[in-house]
């Protein structure tokens, strides 16, 4: 009874005060902005990717009479859908690279990365809904609550309130309740926003369990700030005054969401060194060559390896020399050094994909000290813009290229006749090669890698309440208050 | 005229709305109150007199249950303080040198809130009605307590009391600073109260309103109860002329 009193006034004086007008109102034009970029970056990417995608097609499919191994190298590229969500949080789609060239014998990494084509000031600030819920609504959420004990302390009124014989509790029960208020007041309209802007609005490749995803981030966004209010309680309630309350929180505020995601970044690099693009197309250059030798293969000696493949070809085709099998060598062997690289390039990409896990898990063990870092992660990831998403599309991308390698060697190896570097695919052949069309992974695939940052969220949220809880009783005991 | 504290508080037994036995309370090793014998009954208000740190606002937060004794014990209504602060405090308006309001609300919304605190569901009309009995001019009842001066805000602080229906009051020097209209209004309405038989305790430095308010008036010098005088007794001369002689005997102790 007397909390639900306190919490009444609580949102009197919240709407008395004005400040819950202000920031609203500056909540709402910042999300606005941001939100009206992320909407504008991801139409921009979905229709240069539509546009890329329907050109590269074109010309795929006007090359005329062709070898299928030239075609092979000439190839395709797959583009990478960018979801609706990645206008809320584009994560890691600046970094990852939108497409793959697919190519014969070579599992290319995905270029185009964005991060490389924007100007130097874009390094400066990454204007988008998600930043703005992970490091400004928690100074709004400061700015809003860091007077909630302190101020009260200071004017003397909470001396008064407790002089009416209202436990601790109940005033702690009062503020709770007031701060939640005041915390809803503020994000349901900009959760509505994200709402209207991502299912009307949007432009991106759809996902089919957009609802889940977007319930998602209402519930971890909640969660965050959720543990941001009770923090701001819990130290205005050990602060002397509102001054001392706001130089503390803002130190906090500093740290936490600015610094500390920054040092795990450098900490988890630090940890973790990955290899520049240099290295990795060096890489990359060694696993081709494992098969054919030297490079250019042509005229170079053949290596243990193909002398293998050679041997099981004449056993497969009961044949003592090349010429005599039904089936030309050249073509066979294109595919057989296709079958013995993909599990090389698998390694190879596992390893790299390993080592970006490894990186998170130094970042991981750092969001003990900042939730920021946790909810970065759960954001990229029900957005369906971070690593594991990439990956997913890698792996997708190296699959497709896979099937199309192999339509083009199965054309040269059966249709091409005795020798098939002369043999050239009619222009309607290309048609037939298959299209990507694999849209953004489903939600579930990932929910175990989600789910430690999803606890940690938990713990932070519940260890902060706690805080404020023990701060709040401290406070309503007037001896051992500051 | 001067009595012993011995004298003093036997004087004072029979008083059961508020009580201190042996109440003592020191901070890190410092005296602020020594061993407070005191009872206050009903229609009966108590003054504090004495100097600077003599231990009266510290008898005050002890009946409030916001310090806790170091011996002894305070009781509210027979009931230990330091065993159900929250319940004590139920029955207790406190009154503070500066009544504390949220500077946002009106005088009229900070009544409603503080009354609401209390459990009392009162009515607009009634609200009003205590904020008329306090004095707060009308026209001020819905300003913003920002815009209040300080007798506004006591006059506030009395209209939550009225509307508590406290049955105790606990003032500490709820004078200071007011000027001499405001102060003889609010000393008007104690008085008042008094007669409705609500008890009090009041801690000031100001003799004559003391004597003016109080039924009883006690000297604390140094944490110590030395003296406890009915009001009726003594002239506002005389009070003054005792009060001095406990000072100057303090400071002869001192030396």
């Amino acid at each position: 009874m007397k909390a639900r009193v306190i919490a009444a006034k609580e949102a009197l004086v919240a709407r008395r005060g004005k400040r819950l007008w202000a920031l609203s109102f500056g909540v709402i034009a910042v999300m606005v902005a941001s939100m009206a970029i992320g909407l504008n970056r991801t139409a921009t990417f979905e229709t240069e990717r539509a546009a890329a995608a329907e050109s590269d097609k074109a010309v795929w499919l006007d090359q005329g009479v062709r070898n299928p191994h030239k075609a092979a190298h000439f190839s395709r590229y797959v583009f990478k859908p960018i979801p609706t969500l990645a206008s809320f949080d584009p994560g890691a789609i600046d970094f990852g690279g939108i497409a793959v060239w697919m190519e014969a014998h070579i599992q290319n990494p995905s270029r185009f990365r964005r991060a490389e084509s924007t100007g130097d000031l874009s390094r400066f600030v990454g204007l988008s809904p998600a930043w703005v819920l992970q490091v400004i609504m928690p100074l709004i959420v400061i700015l809003l609550l860091f007077g909630s004990y302190a101020g009260e302390r200071e004017d003397g009124t909470l001396r008064q309130v407790m002089s009416y014989g209202v436990s601790p509790g109940s005033v702690f029960k009062g503020k709770l309740r007031g701060a939640s208020s005041a915390l809803l007041k503020l994000l349901l309209p900009v959760f509505a926003l994200i709402a209207i802007a991502v299912f009307v609005f949007d432009r991106g490749y759809p996902q089919e369990d957009l609802p889940v995803r977007l319930a998602g981030i209402v519930g971890i966004y909640g969660i965050y700030l959720f543990a941001f209010a009770m923090l701001t309680i819990g130290v205005s309630a050990l602060s002397p005054s509102r001054r001392s309350a706001a130089v503390s929180l803002l130190a906090i505020w500093c740290l936490v969401t600015v610094l500390l995601p920054r040092f795990a970044n450098d900490a988890a690099v630090a940890a973790t060194p990955q290899p520049d693009s240099y290295q990795t197309w060096k890489d990359l250059e060694e696993i081709k060559a494992e098969y054919w030798g030297v490079i250019p293969a042509f005229g170079i000696p053949l290596t243990d390896i193909r002398k293998r493949e050679m041997a099981r070809f004449l056993e497969k085709f009961q044949v003592a020399n090349v010429e005599d099998a039904p089936v030309p060598w050249s073509a066979w062997e294109l595919q057989a050094s296709e079958e013995y690289s993909d599990p090389l390039y698998d390694a190879y990409y596992a390893g790299l994909n390993d080592l970006y896990g490894r990186q998170e898990d130094t970042r991981f063990w750092l969001t003990a000290l900042s939730p920021t870092i946790s909810v970065m992660a759960l954001s990229s990831g029900l957005s369906g813009s971070d690593r594991l998403h990439h990956y997913d599309f890698v792996k997708s991308a190296e699959e497709h290229r896979r099937v199309v390698i192999r339509q083009l060697n199965e054309d040269l190896l059966y249709n091409s006749g005795a020798d098939p570097m002369v043999y050239e695919s009619p222009t309607s052949f290309w048609g037939e090669v298959a299209d990507y069309h694999a849209g953004p992974p489903p939600l579930t695939n990932f929910t175990g890698n989600y789910l430690p940052y999803l606890l940690v969220m938990v713990l932070w949220a519940s260890g902060a309440f706690l805080f404020a809880r023990w701060a709040a009783f401290r406070a309503a005991n007037m001896e051992t208050a500051v | 005229m001067t009595r012993s504290p011995s004298e003093a508080a036997k004087k004072l037994k029979g008083f059961s709305m508020l009580e201190a036995r042996e109440l003592s309370k020191s901070f890190n090793g410092v005296v602020a109150l020594d061993g407070l014998n005191v009872e206050v009954q009903e229609g009966e208000i108590l003054c504090f007199l004495g100097a600077n740190g003599a231990g009266k606002t510290t008898a005050i937060n002890l009946f409030l249950g916001f310090l806790e004794p170091t011996r002894g014990e305070a009781l509210v209504k027979g009931k230990s303080v330091r065993s159900d602060p929250v319940s004590a405090r139920e029955h207790v308006a406190y009154i503070p040198e500066r009544v504390a309001l949220y500077p946002d609300l009106s005088g009229y919304e900070n009544l409603r809130f503080f009354a609401e605190l209390a459990g009392k569901r009162l009515g607009e009309s009634e609200l009003l009605e205590c904020l008329d009995t306090a004095g707060l001019p009308r026209d001020a009842n819905h300003k913003l307590a920002s815009t209040y001066s300080k007798g506004m805000q006591q006059k506030v602080g009395i209209a939550c009391a009225l509307a508590k229906s406290a049955e105790i009051l606990l003032l500490d020097e709820p004078l200071a600073g007011l000027d001499p209209k405001a102060a003889n209004e609010f000393c008007s309405l104690l008085r008042e109260m008094r007669h409705q038989g609500v008890a009090g305790l009041m801690a000031t430095h100001d003799l004559f309103r003391a004597r003016e308010v109080a039924s009883r008036i006690g000297i604390l010098r140094d944490g110590q109860l030395v003296d406890v005088i009915a009001a009726a007794d003594v002239t506002a001369a005389q009070l003054e002329t005792l009060y001095l002689e406990h000072m100057h005997e303090g400071r002869e102790d001192a030396a």
